[in-house]
């Protein structure tokens, strides 16, 4: 059995590959399976399900993620004139960038 | 007449940048004249031609045009710069010193532009197939002229040494993006529209345009190999770095507004791999490492960090498919950025260059071409989930995997090159990048890492949410299938496939060369001095 594959640039020792896949594999099985058995059979609590038809309910982190793009971002997106307020914004950057002296030995 | 006495001795490249050109003014001449004569006759213009006639021309100029730049790619040496001035006495490779007046022109190709065209000959040459099966939106003359002009514009500035010529074809490339993005305009309304749109990118192409100008005004030349020897970083120079990378970073990052056509979207992401071609061109083989830049490369790793973030937040929880495709995209691009911040870093001094420098131009190099191929892949796969359904959209269903294996999986293997999961062709560009990162401070390295496999979650959990779980009794019935976009799909796995298992041969053949080609910044002297060809 080859148990390395050349590529020239790269040496890919096949078998550690397998048993790094196995061993990520094995872990996630055995984690789904332990949730399964704390859950009865769902990968997600009923408790969570609870009002959700089809999709898994929103974390914390997802809820505060969601509201900051369409609270903060989407706004700006949606502005009319936000790719020249982009290429302004750019420019000033540059301009700093090459203009300023500070930190510059 | 003396255009046609020199059509029988065109050189390769030429022909290459010509064919589509002409090929674009067929199709819009015609319409043209149709236009012209309906409003003279005061009717309703219809402007019908054969179809089959149209994609026979359509596909006729694509292969046409992916041969051409093919042979001229190979014809080139390994990181050389090839000349061809057409003056009096027809097409030569050699300049004639004695008489400058007599030259017509100058086209300067080497081996990054000729591979770059070739790529992107590819990737439009797949476009072009799925426009033409698309049954939802069929291909008419205006659609095929716009992608040609576009085709047109990109060609020229992969083979474009000069930096008025440059804006040349960025506008021409801008005109037929334009067209693709609204079609003609024949209404007031339409054009109030897109009054920001427009102002937005006269803006951009202004900028170029005086950029330009301010070069010409300090040192009567604008060809970019003649000025990396003559530059000297003053005010002026300064404020044209400003004004020739700004636009081109912008329309780079805001390569396309939102459209669901797959063709059309590749085409976008065409234009903002070019774009991104025009600012390696400009920080890499015009500036180089000028004393005065030091503050580029931090500028450079900030925009790239904000990109990363912005496509993070973006695919967290987004639904619809292609705004899913356009985040992911960000990200490959927020990557990009940081590859050139880093390597621009890495050129200023000899022994950062042999620590990281080389490594993240590699890097930078590899991740911009697999951008392309990897595009027009979520371009397709996330434009057939937005095909309409009895009940809505495709994406809104479950347990697609069955009734598009082949989108699924190639949407996985795109993910998984986008994340950089070893052992995907993704990896050995990321892993440069990685080495990298790690010279300017371990912080970007772990911050990258995350990111990536945030990445990597995020697509995974979109991709299981919509091709796998149980159907519903509704989706049973869905006819829709990705038997459109099969032959393309096909095309670009196997590129990405055999990139995977041989990266050897696309490092070496691809990305060495390019670097070698975009860091040699005396090509053009070396070649006028040798008479010609110069490895």
């Amino acid at each position: 059995m080859i148990s390395t594959l050349e590529t020239g640039y790269f040496i890919w020792n096949l078998t550690a590959w397998l048993k790094i896949y196995l061993l990520s594999a094995g872990a996630f099985c055995l984690l789904t399976f332990i949730i399964k058995k704390n859950t009865g059979g769902s990968l997600v609590s009923k408790k969570m399900m609870r009002g959700c038809e089809r999709d898994i309910d929103e974390g914390f982190f997802e809820q505060i993620v969601s509201s900051f793009r369409s609270r903060i971002m989407q706004p700006w997106f949606d502005f009319p004139f936000s790719h020249i307020l982009s290429i302004v914004l750019l420019f000033l950057l540059f301009a700093v960038a090459l203009f300023s002296k500070s930190g510059v030995e | 007449m003396f255009l046609f006495r020199s059509l029988p001795v065109l050189p390769l490249p030429v022909l290459s940048l010509l064919l589509p050109l002409a090929a674009a003014f067929l199709p819009l001449g015609f319409y043209i004249y149709k236009r012209i004569k309906c409003w003279h006759k005061y009717e309703e213009c219809v402007c019908e031609i054969n179809l089959r006639f149209l994609k026979i021309f359509f596909l006729a100029v694509l292969s046409a045009n992916l041969f051409l730049t093919w042979s001229v790619w190979t014809s080139m040496g390994k990181g050389g710069t090839e000349l061809f001035v057409l003056s009096s006495g027809g097409w030569s490779q050699t300049l004639s010193p004695d008489s400058p007046m007599l030259i017509k022109t100058v086209l300067q190709v080497d081996v990054f532009g000729a591979m770059s065209a070739f790529l992107m000959g590819c990737i439009a040459f797949i476009a072009g197939l799925t426009a033409m099966a698309d049954k939802n939106d069929t291909i008419n003359l205006s659609k095929v002229s716009f992608f040609l002009t576009t085709l047109a514009g990109i060609q020229g500035i992969f083979y474009s040494g000069d930096l008025f010529s440059l804006f040349i074809f960025i506008l021409i490339s801008q005109i037929g993006a334009s067209g693709l993005f609204h079609g003609i305009l024949t209404k007031k309304e339409e054009i109030k529209e897109l009054v920001w749109y427009y102002l937005s990118r006269s803006t951009a192409l202004l900028m170029f345009l005086a950029g330009v100008g301010l070069f010409y005004y300090n040192y009567k030349t604008t060809n970019i190999a003649v000025l990396s020897t003559m530059i000297k970083l003053g005010t002026n120079e300064k404020f044209a770095y400003a004004l020739l990378i700004v636009p081109l970073f912008f329309m780079f990052v805001k390569s396309s507004s939102y459209v669901t056509d797959g063709s059309r979207r590749v085409f976008f992401a065409i234009r903002a791999q070019a774009a991104l071609f025009v600012v390696f061109r400009i920080v890499f083989s015009l500036y180089g490492p000028l004393h005065g830049l030091e503050k580029i490369p931090n500028l450079f790793i900030m925009l790239g960090l904000i990109l990363l973030v912005v496509s993070l937040i973006l695919t967290a929880n987004e639904k619809d498919p292609v705004k899913f495709a356009e985040a992911a995209e960000l990200f490959m691009k927020g990557f990009l950025v940081i590859s050139m911040g880093i390597s621009i870093s890495g050129t200023y001094a000899a022994q950062a260059a042999a620590e990281y420098g080389f490594g993240a131009i590699e890097s930078m190099v590899a991740l911009w071409i697999l951008f392309l191929p990897v595009s027009a892949t979520l371009s397709f796969v996330c434009c057939t989930l937005k095909q309409k359904t009895d009940e809505g959209e495709l994406w809104q269903q479950q347990g697609l995997f069955r009734k598009i294996p082949i989108s699924g999986v190639a949407f996985f293997f795109a993910v998984c090159v986008i994340a950089g999961l070893p052992p995907f062709v993704g990896f050995p560009s990321k892993q440069f990048l990685y080495r990298s990162s790690s010279y300017i401070t371990p912080l970007l390295t772990i911050f990258l890492l995350i990111s990536a496999l945030l990445m990597l979650l995020i697509s995974i959990r979109y991709i299981s949410k919509v091709m796998f779980g149980k159907p519903s009794e509704s989706s049973e019935n869905i006819r829709n299938d990705d038997v459109q976009v099969i032959v393309p799909l096909i095309i670009l796995f196997a590129f990405l496939f055999y990139s995977t298992v041989t990266p050897s041969l696309f490092i070496n053949s691809m990305v060495s060369p390019s670097v070698y080609s975009l860091l040699n910044r005396g090509q053009l002297v070396n070649a006028i001095h040798q008479g010609g060809a110069s490895e």
